[in-house]
Order: structure tokens, then C-alpha cells, then sequence
């Protein structure tokens, strides 16, 4: 299935009619390159495709020029929000308060609008302004460098650090890694992975199910705050491998430190980018300088999202 | 001459009383049509509180316990949900309702009761819907009492005064 056959089947559902319209003249090339759409209330419709927004202009034709484009009415967001939330906002009320909602396929619809607040805590959102879909893709195999680098001093791989800004492919990297660690390689047996995954985007769990190949041996924790979650896979899950994303809280940390203790191996990611960068955040410079992990894998998109810039050994 | 004249005076004795007898069933509907609204809406409310069942799902269920209209109008709405042709639960609700209403002993009020809720309905978080759909229950008991009262009173009337208006015309007749 193409990268067009699969936004048409997942996120085109989703969107209003007059917009479903101007996506039907647009070809394979440009859906292949389509990582966000983004409604605005009262501002053009904006396609992320690789480096440029784009937008329609009045003849439905794709174009860079945001200040003539299709211009988004608030009914656009609200039959989008109707539509992504099945028409039941109280159904999705915990994803809402988190601002994002998962939709078949694990792709990403995040929500701006106004924050209804309770105890202090982001309790849900009304009077919707905008709606983001993130697209998500499997890239199978992209991690296989990697793990022919993580992998050469032992197996299940040592606590592996993934730096990367953001919209640099380091969740697209860290799924295939999962899987791949899960399934095993012609070298090595799979192991158990917990992927615990609090934004829902590794997997892409929709009602419960991944929507992403994770692995055969793999155990998803989804919506599960990090900390928590590798806790609880340690009493309950038995991981030999523990992937996760977007770590920086003192929790995290401490969790990292855990694992370590315990014997499992931690796959994680962290945005910056590069080590030095990182290295200016005391919590993980703490982290690094007790040589928690042992390898660490910088992207950037130099050559395209999921570039591979360096691959460091802590250990040697 | 007579028997045509007795079966005259049957007849419209006969049509006058059927039309009463008609009339007080329709305000027996009434009350009942208002009852099993107002149960699939408590039923609606619990799927929707305990289980955060989404509306295509609740409906569904709701509507297997229901009894006529609510049971139609709930499958219908679901199904219109399910399609994913981008339709609201405000656009399938009305239409729906709108839909059935002729084949329903509803009054015009308690119509527009049921057209109120549609715009709110399933767009807002859990405790604003329970409370929706708790006030549209309140006021459907209102109208059902109401419904009840005008049933007491009006169907004894309209049985026997449709009979009595046959008799009254026959009489004038002859």
C-alpha cells in the first residue's frame, strides 16, 4: 500500500467534505511526502510536505503561497473534531485533557482550543480552533543499522540513547527498533520489549490495539506515564528490553536508573542536537555521567528525517 | 328503504365512534411513546457514563433494549454515524427525528424537547453530558404526566363522544 493509498484510507475519512475534495487531485509524489495537515480557524489550509507548507489555492491546485489559500471555517474544525471524536468528545475526554486523540491507523490528531481546567489539571478542551493530523509512518528496516551497532557487543543491546530535534523520524526510528529487537535478526533471537508509550504515537494504540508493527514479543503500555510505566513492566512484564520516548523529568531518571539496576535494557530518545547539547541539562548529564547508556545515536534530517549524523560508544 | 337507512345510520355511527376510539389511542400512544423515550435516553445516559461507550456504540446498544420510537430513532442515528460521510450527530438526529415524527403520536413540543438536545449531544465531556441528557429526561416525565393527565380526561370523552357525534348526526339526518 502506498503512502497516498494510506492517508486516503485513514485520514480523508476524517476531514470535511470540501476539503476530502481538494486532496483528490493530488498525486502520489506529494502524498509521499505529507507528514502534517493543519486546519486553522479562519487561516489557510496547511500541508507540511517535507521542508515547505503548502495549501490549495482557489482552483484546488497545491501551492506555496499561504496568503491566497483555502481558508478554514470554524464548521471545517468542528465537523473534524465530530468526526475524529466519533461525534463523542466525553468518550476521548483523557486523550482531549492530553491534547491529541489517536484515530485508526496510530495517527496523531492534535487539538488547540480553550482549556477547561479542574484541581488545576487540564480536565478537557472546548471551543476547538484547530486540529492537526500528524501522519504516521512505518519505515520497516530503518533501524537496521543501528541495531547492527547496538547489537555487536551483546544481545539484548545495552541502554541506547536516541538524540534527535524534533521531525527528525526518532519515533518512526524507535518503532522499527522494537520490532526488530522483538522479532530478532538472523544473528540473534527476539527479545520481550515493553514499549511504554504515554503519548500513544510508538505503537499508535487505538482501542487498545497497536495499529504499528511492534514485534511479536512485544507488550505495549500505552497512554502509561514513563516512570510508572517501566516500573510496572519490571514487576509484571518481564522486558529484557525497555523502549520509550521523549525522556528529561526527574521520574524518568530515577525509572532509567531502576532498569539499569534490574537488569533491562533501556531504548530511549531525547530531543537535541547533539551530545553537548544534551549534556547541558544536569538531569541527563547525571545520567550520562554514571554511564547508564552505553550507546548513543545522534539524528538530524541533514539527508532527509531519520539521517543518522553520528553513532557513539560510551563504553569503549 | 329500511335497511339501507339502518346500515346509513350503522355506518355513521359506526365511523364517528372509531374515530373516537382512535383519537383516545392516540393519547395512550403518546404517553407510551414519551415513557420509552425517556427510558432509552436513561439507558443512553448510563452506556454514556459507566462504559464512555462512543455514540455510534451507545446508540446501538441503546436502541436494542427500546421500545418504538426511541428504538428507530437510536438504530437510525447509530447507522448514519457509522457510515463516516462526515455527518454530525446534530445533522443525524434531526433528520432522523424529523423522519420518524410522522409515524409518532409526539406533539410539536415534545419534538422540539428532542431537537434541543441534538446539538449538544455527545459534544462535551462526561458530567456535561449526564446532565444533558438527566434535564431532557426530567422534561420528557413533565410532558409524560402532562400526556397522562390529558389521557384520564380526554379518553372517555373522545370514546363516547364520537359515538354520541354519530348519533347526534344520525338524528339530525332523519
Amino acid at each position: 500500500m502506498t503512502q497516498g493509498d494510506l492517508i486516503r484510507k485513514d485520514i480523508l475519512p476524517f476531514l470535511p467534505a470540501r476539503i476530502k475534495n481538494l486532496f483528490l487531485n493530488l498525486d502520489d509524489n506529494h502524498y509521499g511526502g505529507l507528514e502534517e495537515i493543519r486546519l486553522r480557524q479562519g487561516k489557510p489550509l496547511c500541508l507540511r510536505i517535507g521542508e515547505q507548507d503548502f495549501t490549495f489555492d482557489v482552483r484546488g491546485r497545491l501551492v506555496l503561497n499561504l496568503a491566497n489559500g483555502f481558508t478554514v471555517s470554524s464548521e471545517d474544525i468542528q465537523r473534524t473534531v465530530a468526526s475524529i471524536s466519533e461525534n463523542s468528545l466525553y468518550a476521548f475526554e483523557d486523550d482531549i485533557g492530553r491534547g491529541f486523540i489517536t484515530i485508526p491507523g496510530g495517527h496523531r490528531v492534535g487539538l488547540a482550543g480553550q482549556a477547561v481546567l479542574s484541581s488545576n489539571q487540564i480536565r478537557t478542551m472546548k471551543h476547538f480552533s484547530g486540529v492537526s493530523f500528524r501522519i504516521a509512518r512505518e519505515v520497516p528496516g530503518c533501524a537496521e543499522g543501528i541495531v547492527g551497532f547496538i547489537g555487536a557487543r551483546g544481545w539484548p543491546p545495552g541502554n541506547t540513547l536516541l538524540i534527535s530535534p524534533p521531525r527528525c523520524g526518532k519515533t518512526t526510528i524507535l518503532r522499527d527498533l522494537a520490532r526488530i529487537l522483538s522479532n530478532g535478526t538472523h544473528l540473534h533471537r527476539g527479545c520481550n520489549v515493553v514499549i511504554v508509550d504515554e503519548r500513544s504515537e510508538l505503537a499508535g494504540t487505538y482501542q487498545g490495539h497497536a495499529q504499528m508493527d511492534v514485534g511479536l514479543r512485544t507488550d505495549v503500555l500505552d497512554g502509561c506515564p514513563k516512570a510508572a510505566g517501566m516500573i510496572m513492566a519490571i514487576r509484571s512484564l518481564g522486558p529484557q528490553v525497555i523502549v520509550t520516548d521523549e525522556i528529561g523529568r526527574r521520574e524518568d531518571v530515577d525509572a532509567i536508573s531502576d532498569c539499569v539496576n534490574a537488569g533491562v535494557s533501556v531504548v530511549t530518545s531525547i530531543h537535541g542536537r547533539d551530545v553537548d547539547e544534551v549534556r547541558k541539562r544536569p538531569l541527563i548529564r547525571e545520567l550520562l555521567d554514571s554511564n547508564a547508556f552505553v550507546n548513543g545515536i545522534v539524528l538530524s534530517r541533514r539527508k532527509g528525517p531519520g539521517t543518522i549524523d553520528n553513532m557513539i560508544r560510551w563504553d569503549s | 328503504m329500511f335497511w339501507p337507512k339502518l346500515l346509513g345510520v350503522l355506518l355513521i355511527i359506526g365511523g364517528c365512534g372509531c374515530y373516537g376510539l382512535m383519537s383516545a389511542n392516540r393519547l395512550h400512544r403518546r404517553v407510551e411513546q414519551l415513557l420509552n423515550m425517556r427510558l432509552a435516553l436513561a439507558c443512553l445516559e448510563k452506556e454514556i457514563n459507566y462504559l464512555r461507550a462512543p455514540l455510534p456504540a451507545a446508540l446501538s446498544r441503546a436502541a436494542q433494549g427500546a421500545a418504538e420510537p426511541a428504538r428507530s430513532l437510536f438504530a437510525a442515528t447509530s447507522q448514519d454515524l457509522q457510515t463516516r460521510e462526515g455527518i454530525t450527530i446534530n445533522e443525524a438526529w434531526r433528520h432522523n427525528l424529523h423522519s420518524l415524527y410522522q409515524q409518532t403520536d409526539l406533539n410539536d413540543q415534545d419534538l422540539e424537547l428532542l431537537l434541543v438536545m441534538a446539538p449538544q449531544l455527545g459534544m462535551s465531556g462526561g458530567e456535561e453530558q449526564v446532565k444533558l441528557l438527566t434535564m431532557v429526561q426530567e422534561q420528557l416525565k413533565v410532558q409524560e404526566d402532562r400526556a397522562r393527565l390529558e389521557e384520564e380526561n380526554g379518553r372517555k370523552l373522545r370514546v363516547y363522544g364520537g359515538f354520541a357525534f354519530g348519533a347526534t348526526v344520525v338524528l339530525l339526518l332523519l
